[in-house]
């Protein structure tokens, strides 16, 4: 199973110093070169990330692989840069809400095994629960937000299969293949890595952590 | 940019918050990078109104005259930008800059209202490293429902992965 990852889970967990739970994934991990840009190329100029950087390139070439996008592929990020920035509208026109290099990431992990490592919520919003996103939108810009419903369904059509996964999944699921568990609180360990990663970025609620800590 | 020069005029930081957050949301909606400068811009300002050390120096009447020299002549954001870039680097005392600071703040408010980190970051300018790591310590990722929980995330994982 192959695994492409988006920016945010990498830095996530470089900076929390959890990138050991990538190797309880028994996958191949990709990354596009946008993403090995921003992970790897652009920070390593900033002193105050180059180690984080420098973490994450150790695995580069190791455990993650960077994957060059085809003609073909470009030209589907091209077909979905224009399908998904037209799905929510407000009186002005349409909203953009998404980037080429989350796209470049989506038809990736399209054109590989569907499985998408993103912090970060707006896409997974539009494949999971898109009227949430535009609630949102309403909320934050003066109240008119409209759906383009031919659109969205046509950009669902595009990306529903796609299964998208955060740090703390990863981590969580690293747990129980054993992950953490040479820390003298196993639990109280897990606790701290999941808030850690909530803490740099990770989409989640202190609710979720808190159910989900309460199965184990 | 008129409203701009009065709340600084009056040295009035509040007034200058909320024409950076009206500023940033009508450049959401059309994706405009001039006006997410000038949010920038103006939320910067009131930065730099909020710094004691920068206001009571003896250089704040000169860097007051310059920035609202600027915002008379209505000078281009970026313009604008630079000259407070300059400032910061002769009275800042952080790593990361005022400026660098009020992009992040900006593009995390679009964040919150729905855009991509990446959108919110290329629209403002932040670095991207920094903005993720400001939008873990904002309260944004409490405010909303989850769509699927971290159990059954985990639990598809296992799922696929075995």
């Amino acid at each position: 199973m192959r695994i492409v990852f988006d920016t945010g889970p990498l830095i996530s967990l470089s900076n929390t110093c959890l990138l050991e739970a990538l190797n309880y994934l028994p996958s191949e991990l990709y990354i596009t070169p946008t993403v090995y840009r921003e992970v790897y190329v652009h920070p390593r100029r900033k002193r105050i990330y180059a180690w984080s950087a420098e973490r994450i390139g150790e695995l580069i070439g190791r455990k993650i692989f960077v994957h060059t996008l085809s003609a073909a592929d470009l030209s589907t990020v091209e077909h979905l840069d224009r399908v998904l920035n037209s799905v929510f509208y407000s009186s002005r026109g349409p909203i953009r809400i998404l980037q080429r290099g989350e796209l470049e990431a989506v038809v990736l992990a399209q054109r590989l095994d569907k499985i998408l490592a993103m912090d970060e919520r707006t896409l997974r919003l539009i494949i999971e629960d898109p009227e949430q996103l535009r609630a949102r939108l309403a909320r934050k810009l003066h109240g008119w937000v409209k759906v383009n419903k031919e659109r969205l369904e046509r950009a669902r059509e595009l990306i529903r299969d796609i299964f998208v996964v955060r740090s703390v999944d990863i981590v969580a699921y690293a747990y129980e293949k054993g992950f953490l568990h040479d820390k003298k609180d196993p639990v109280a360990a897990l606790r701290a890595a999941l808030y850690a990663l909530k803490y740099n970025g990770c989409a989640v609620s202190e609710e979720e952590i808190e159910r989900y800590l309460r199965r184990l | 940019m008129k409203r701009i020069e009065t709340a600084f005029r009056k040295e009035d930081p509040r007034a200058l918050r909320e024409i950076a957050k009206e500023l940033i949301y009508r450049a959401a909606e059309t994706y405009d990078k001039h006006l997410a400068t000038l949010a920038v811009v103006a939320y910067a300002m009131s930065k730099l109104l909020s710094k004691v050390h920068v206001t009571k120096s003896a250089n704040w009447p000169k860097y007051k005259a310059l920035l609202l020299d600027a915002l008379e002549r209505e000078l281009p954001p970026e313009r604008i930008a630079g000259i407070i870039a300059s400032i910061d680097e002769e009275m800042g005392n952080y790593v990361h800059s005022l400026l660098d600071k009020a992009r992040v703040k900006m593009a995390s408010d679009l964040y919150a209202a729905g855009l991509s980190i990446r959108s919110a970051a290329e629209l403002t300018g932040a670095p991207l490293s920094e903005l993720i790591d400001y939008v873990g310590k904002t309260t944004i990722h409490d405010e909303e429902d989850y769509s699927i929980s971290l159990s059954d995330r985990v639990n598809a994982l296992r799922r696929l992965l075995g």
